[in-house]
């Protein structure tokens, strides 16, 4: 906080540019806000999950008896996902540089690498509907579609978005100097990542260590 | 381009004004943070005058026991309409009308942040508040209350046994859609607000000499970004319940309905400070420059407002006591809620420091501001006592609550806001408001609004359950309910008052010079109204009452204080 | 306290005197705060008036000691606000010690149903308990959420689906009290009430149970004959009588029977009548049962029983009572069989 007194106020300027921009900020507060709806479904999720386990009653429990449900494929969708944060990075070094084709380069990598997360996603969905899980299964069923779902749901908004830039890239519409939409894309990208961490380690991994009471 | 005949049969080529030009075009393409401030402000006032129209419907069936005025299903769609609407659509927007208009001229910038997000924020609160209201004509106006408990609020399957006693119409469906928009207006007002306020302020401006109404606007910014997501979730998840199966709340297959209630008043609580924070920094304004005093220890006020903000993240319980949470649970949050009420304390000493030894001026603004610290007063202490787990356990849910409401809502929220219009009004217009006729308002509010709800505490204390539509004559009800009804109706008397005051200033009002009150910050150091970009030039800041400085130079704040 | 109130500050149990006690307390706090600061508030009104020979206000920005006095002293004050809190919190929850009487609180839409395990007795509309005994009332509502409230004996406990709340409550003194529904459960929240009737004495609570375990009583007129002939008819879809309607005992623990929706079977949907004439409320207290106005051979138009099977969505709108118009007659006659189930 600057302190001014007298004679130094002449010497500032109307809007000192330090630190980040408008923009920046304004995506700051916007992505902290839909952190937050993240973490009330998740606690939601954990205080569902909790009552299962007090109530101990089978209808209510969860997961019985070591029950949980396959990792496996999740795991890999992970990795892509995180993995996929790298040519985003890589989008805006290029575009800092002037580089448009690695800019283009980098979206277009994430855009793919998003995608195959989102089949995983429905491939998973698939094979469990199949298996007679679904929405309806418990509260159990109720919670992990809607915060998958939900999480779905962003990937899905941040791949249209990484799309639009795609497009305007292609299209020249970014320069070194002038490419907010492509840092806010990739601020988007990241946190839908790293809301995926919390979120699969809450699906899938915390299950693995959850003991139902009476077993 | 058009040609046109002129009398004297002369042609002259005249630019057709763009649509964006005409008067009605101008306001419904602005970005102006002025125009869109006044734009909230006109459209909360409405929705006032809807919500008071509902309350009178209330207190004229329940005036008289057994009443017969309104049929069970409308009254009570009238009360959740009533609280829904008073809150979401009048006092929430009210208060982001105030902080658009007054803010960035404050704070010395030109406009908000994000000018075009500012206006998408509007047209999305006047949607929502419109498509709620609506649902008035299908006669399906939410009716769950303005907190909609589960499984109430819930359709068929997860309900019950007897399930089609819930709510299987579309009367929750309007609730749930009409919030989530509202809510993503207040987003992006917040979002807007909480970076103007750091990154827009006039040189020399700091954080530290921000009036304190920017404080107050800043935090409870920041409660609404934190506060709405819990809100948004909880909507959502009561949506899935209703019309894709899930089962959050339905207790049958493992939902809980308490978990409604934790994520609800998870945001309801902080939700409540919402209303009332702009209230405090409105206060905060006008006490100084009607007492010729500088704010009494503006660090202290602004930073418990920031201590309220934190801490009312951590009482939601407080609305459940009784739903049966464990004995442990519920001494935290009697102990959180308590520690709330310092802060406040802090606050309330310090306008009583504030007018102390100063030379009073009994203008309009200031009566309302002097009756807002006496008002919730009584507000604040019947509050304190409701965190009081066993006795709260006899009041919860009862007409005791319902004063205490009103006694904050009312006595706080709404006089604070009759106080700033007083006040900035001519600003804002560039005339004065009426002072006799204000006069007359305050004190036909003060008797009115006493009447009304000071009975409520005794009805609570005699056993009345709120929500009731009717209530049998043998209670000893009878005498206190006619009473607040009264009360209630002189209510609407004063807010006929202002009206007329409102339109009658509007046309004939005095003209208003640049600074009517001798105040103490940068909005009156300009033109009444502000020009579009509020400054010739940005001024520059050297203490915490830049124009106070700027009319005595010799005696200016910066010689003598370092903040 | 005005009379007929059901006033929270005339309490006749040690639970609704604990928390009344509480608020004469807070009573005292409040005021002095109060008194305190308006006070302040309309001294500085009256003695700082601008006037033409004012002095110049004094230029005070704040000042750090009384800040601190002004945060410090309310600390206190709330510190002891919070010892109350938390004792009489616990003091209320506390477990009872020595004879208790069970009672399972069933909350319906919208009317109480009240099931005594012990004696395996089910009433409507009415809890008798004996005075000077603590009373476990267990508390269960399959569809909404209700709260169950006696003024002047206890206060609120939620009855929330899927939570096992349990209210404990002493009555001191014998005598009627009013209970009322205190959270917001559809349409008829308002018309919820139930009575406490608090026995002379322990005996004539026991006496009661006998009565109430009883079968109903038989028809003594044949009036009350046709009465009985009309409820096998048309009523028993939604009302039990012991003893009259096969394979209905009345005795069935609704938190056993009435969890799920798939196991409702047992949980009939309107109130068990078997004893009806004894009870003084009907329908969540929508009427009094006044017995004496319903005499058979009498005229029935102060007859509120009459009244209610007349037209029961006139007299609460939107209950779940839905039965096509009964005839003048029909009506004398179930007036009749059914006061005289006492
Ligand atoms: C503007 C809105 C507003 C404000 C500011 C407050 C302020 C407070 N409220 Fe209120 N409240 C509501 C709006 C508000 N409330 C609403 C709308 C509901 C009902 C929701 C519903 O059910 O529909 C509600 C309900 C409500 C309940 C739940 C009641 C129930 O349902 O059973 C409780 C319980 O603790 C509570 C407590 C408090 C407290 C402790 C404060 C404190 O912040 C008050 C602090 C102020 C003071 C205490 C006065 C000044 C202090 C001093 C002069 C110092 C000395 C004082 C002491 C030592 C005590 N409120
Ligand atoms: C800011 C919030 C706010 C405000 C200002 C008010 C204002 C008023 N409220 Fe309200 N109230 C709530 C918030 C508010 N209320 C909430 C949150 C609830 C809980 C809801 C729930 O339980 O879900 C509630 C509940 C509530 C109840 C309890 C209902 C129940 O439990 O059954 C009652 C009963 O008397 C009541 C009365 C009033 C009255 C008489 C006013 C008066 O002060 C109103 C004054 C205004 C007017 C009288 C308008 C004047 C208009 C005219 C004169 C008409 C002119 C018209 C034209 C020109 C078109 N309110
Ligand atoms: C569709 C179901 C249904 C049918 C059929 C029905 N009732 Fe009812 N009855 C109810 C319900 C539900 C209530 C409780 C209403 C309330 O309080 O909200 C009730 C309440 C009553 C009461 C008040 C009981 C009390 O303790 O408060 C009486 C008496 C009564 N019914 C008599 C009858 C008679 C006689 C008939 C047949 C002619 C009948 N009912 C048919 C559902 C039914
Ligand atoms: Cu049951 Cu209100
Ligand atoms: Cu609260």
């Amino acid at each position: 906080m600057s302190v001014v007194h007298g004679g130094q106020v002449a010497s500032i300027e109307e809007h000192p540019e330090v630190g980040h921009d408008v923009n920046w900020w304004g995506m700051i507060f916007f992505i902290a806000s839909e952190a937050l709806i993240f973490a009330n479904l998740i606690a939601a999720y954990l205080y569902l999950e909790v009552r299962g386990l007090q109530l101990g009653d089978p209808q209510f429990v969860w997961l019985v008896n070591g029950e949980h449900l396959p990792w496996q494929k999740p795991i890999i969708a992970t990795a892509i996902l995180l993995f996929s944060s790298f040519p985003a990075i890589w989008a805006r070094k290029s575009i800092l540089k002037g580089n448009r084709k690695g800019l283009i380069l980098g979206l277009i990598g994430t855009i793919l690498l998003g995608v195959i997360f989102l089949g995983f996603q429905v491939f998973e969905y698939s094979e469990l509907y199949s298996e007679g899980f679904t929405m309806q299964t418990k509260a159990f069923g109720s919670a992990f579609f809607t915060l998958t779902g939900f999480h779905g749901l962003h990937v899905t908004i941040g791949v249209l978005f990484l799309l639009i830039c795609l497009i305007r890239s292609i299209r020249g519409d970014f320069t070194a100097k002038k490419h907010f939409a492509i840092e806010a894309a990739e601020m988007y990208w990241h946190f839908v990542d790293i809301v995926w961490v919390v979120v699969f380690s809450v699906v899938y991994l915390l299950p693995l260590f959850m003991i139902p009471a009476g077993h | 381009m058009a040609v046109r005949t002129v009398g004297d049969g002369t042609t002259t080529v005249v630019r057709e004004k763009p649509f964006s030009e005409t008067f009605i075009g101008e306001w419904l393409t602005t970005t102006d943070h002025k125009k869109i401030g006044l734009m909230y402000m006109v459209t909360a006032f409405f929705f006032f005058l809807v919500g008071g129209m509902e309350a009178l419907l209330i207190r004229a069936q329940l005036a008289l026991p057994n009443g017969q005025v309104l049929d069970p299903e409308t009254f009570n769609q009238m009360f959740t309409m009533h609280g829904t609407t008073m809150i979401f659509l009048f006092v929430m927007p009210m208060m982001s009308g105030f902080g658009n208009y007054v803010v960035p001229l404050m704070i010395g910038a030109r406009d908000m942040a994000f000018p075009r997000m500012n206006a998408f924020g509007y047209w999305v609160l006047l949607f929502g508040g419109v498509f709620i209201e609506l649902s008035f004509l299908f006669h399906s106006a939410p009716n769950g209350g303005w907190f909609m408990y589960a499984p109430l609020s819930l359709t068929k399957d997860a309900c019950g046994v007897h399930a089609y006693k819930c709510t299987p119409g579309m009367n929750a469906d309007f609730w749930i859609l009409g919030t989530t928009m509202l809510g993503i207006s207040s987003i992006t007002g917040s979002l807007n607000f909480v970076v103007t306020m750091l990154k827009m302020r006039a040189p020399g401006m700091s954080i530290n000499r921000m009036p304190l109404f920017c404080w107050m606007i800043l935090v409870m910014s920041f409660l609404l970004l934190f506060a709405l997501p819990s809100l948004t979730a909880a909507s959502a998840l009561l949506l899935l319940d209703r019309h894709f199966g899930t089962h959050f709340y339905g207790f049958a297959y493992g939902g809980d309905p308490v978990l409604w209630q934790h994520l609800f008043w998870s945001f309801g609580h902080p939700e409540v400070y919402i209303l009332i924070l702009p209230a405090f920094g409105m206060v905060s304004e006008i006490l100084p420059v009607f007492s010729r005093k500088p704010i009494f220890g503006y660090t202290f006020i602004a930073w418990s407002g920031v201590a309220i903000g934190f801490l009312s993240f951590t009482v939601w319980a407080h609305h459940m006591f009784a739903v049966g949470l464990p004995p442990i649970a519920q001494a935290f949050f009697a102990s959180s809620t308590s520690l709330i009420a310092l802060p406040t304390a802090v606050k309330i000493f310090n306008w009583l420091a504030t007018i102390f030894k100063g030379n009073l001026r009994f203008r309009a603004p200031m009566l309302f501001a002097l009756g807002f610290v006496g008002m919730f007063l009584i507000g604040g202490l019947n509050g304190a006592a409701l965190a009081v787990v066993p006795f709260d356990y006899q009041v919860t849910d009862s007409y005791f609550v319902v004063s205490h409401i009103h006694y904050v809502l009312f006595g706080g929220s709404v006089l604070a806001i009759f106080g700033g219009i007083f006040y900035w009004f001519p600003k804002m217009t560039g005339r004065m408001m009426n002072e006799k006729l204000a006069q007359l308002q305050f004190w036909v509010l003060m008797i009115g609004l006493n009447l009304a709800f000071f009975p409520m505490h005794l009805l609570g204390l005699l056993g009345m359950p709120r929500r009731v539509y009717t209530y049998p004559a043998n209670m000893g009800w009878n005498e206190l309910n006619l009473l607040s009804t009264i009360g209630a109706f002189l209510v609407g008397v004063g807010v006929m008052i202002f009206l007329i005051n409102l339109v009658h200033s509007l046309k004939k009002g005095e003209k208003a010079p640049s600074d009517p009150w001798d105040a103490f910050t940068l909005e009156w150091d300009t033109t009444s109204p502000p020009k579009k970009y509020n400054f010739l030039t940005i001024p520059i800041v050297r203490s915490r009452r830049p124009f106070y400085d700027k009319k005595n130079p010799e005696i200016a704040d910066w010689k003598s204080v370092i903040h | 306290a005005c009379g007929g109130s059901p006033s929270t500050l005339d309490p006749a149990g040690p639970i609704a005197g604990r928390e009344s006690n509480v608020f004469w307390l807070l009573l005292i706090i409040a005021a002095i705060i109060f008194v305190g600061v308006e006070g302040m508030l309309i001294y500085s009104i009256f003695r700082f008036r601008e006037r033409p020979d004012s002095p110049p206000a004094p230029q005070w920005h704040g000042n750090l000691k009384v800040e601190i006095i002004w945060t410090v002293l309310p600390a206190i004050l709330l510190g002891v606000i919070l010892f109350i809190t938390i004792q009489g919190l616990f003091d209320v929850a506390k477990e009872p010690e020595g004879k208790t009487v069970e009672v399972t609180a069933y909350g319906h839409q919208w009317w109480w149903e009240f099931y005594y395990p012990d004696s395996k007795i089910t009433t409507a509309d009415s809890l008798v308990v004996p005075p000077n005994t603590w009373v476990k009332v267990k508390l269960f509502s399959n569809n909404v959420i209700h709260s169950f409230w006696v003024p002047q004996l206890t206060g609120k406990t939620d009855v929330v689906p899927g939570h096992d709340n349990v209210r404990t409550f002493k009555a001191d003194k014998p005598g009627r009290y009013t209970g009322i529904c205190a959270e917001y459960c559809g349409v008829q929240h308002a018309n919820m009430r139930f009575d406490v009737v608090v026995t002379d004495n322990f005996d004539k609570f026991q006496t009661w149970q006998r009565e109430q375990q009883a079968a109903a009583a038989n028809p003594s007129s044949d009036l009350q004959a046709k009465g009985k002939q009309l409820y096998l008819d048309q009523c028993t879809t939604c009302h039990g009588i012991v003893g009259v309607l096969e394979n209905y005992t009345g005795k069935e623990d609704p938190t056993v029977q009435c969890v799920n929706p798939e196991k409702q079977n047992g949980c009939l949907i309107g109130p068990d009548l078997t004893h009806f004439g004894s009870r003084k409320l009907i329908a969540g207290g929508v009427l009094e049962n006044n017995v004496d106005q319903c005499q058979p051979g009498g005229d029935l138009s102060n007859c509120n029983l009459a009244k209610w099977l007349q037209d029961p969505q006139k007299v609460k709108p939107g209950n779940d009572m839905v039965i096509g118009q009964l005839s003048k007659d029909d009506i004398a006659a179930l007036v009749a069989y059914l006061e005289s189930l006492k």
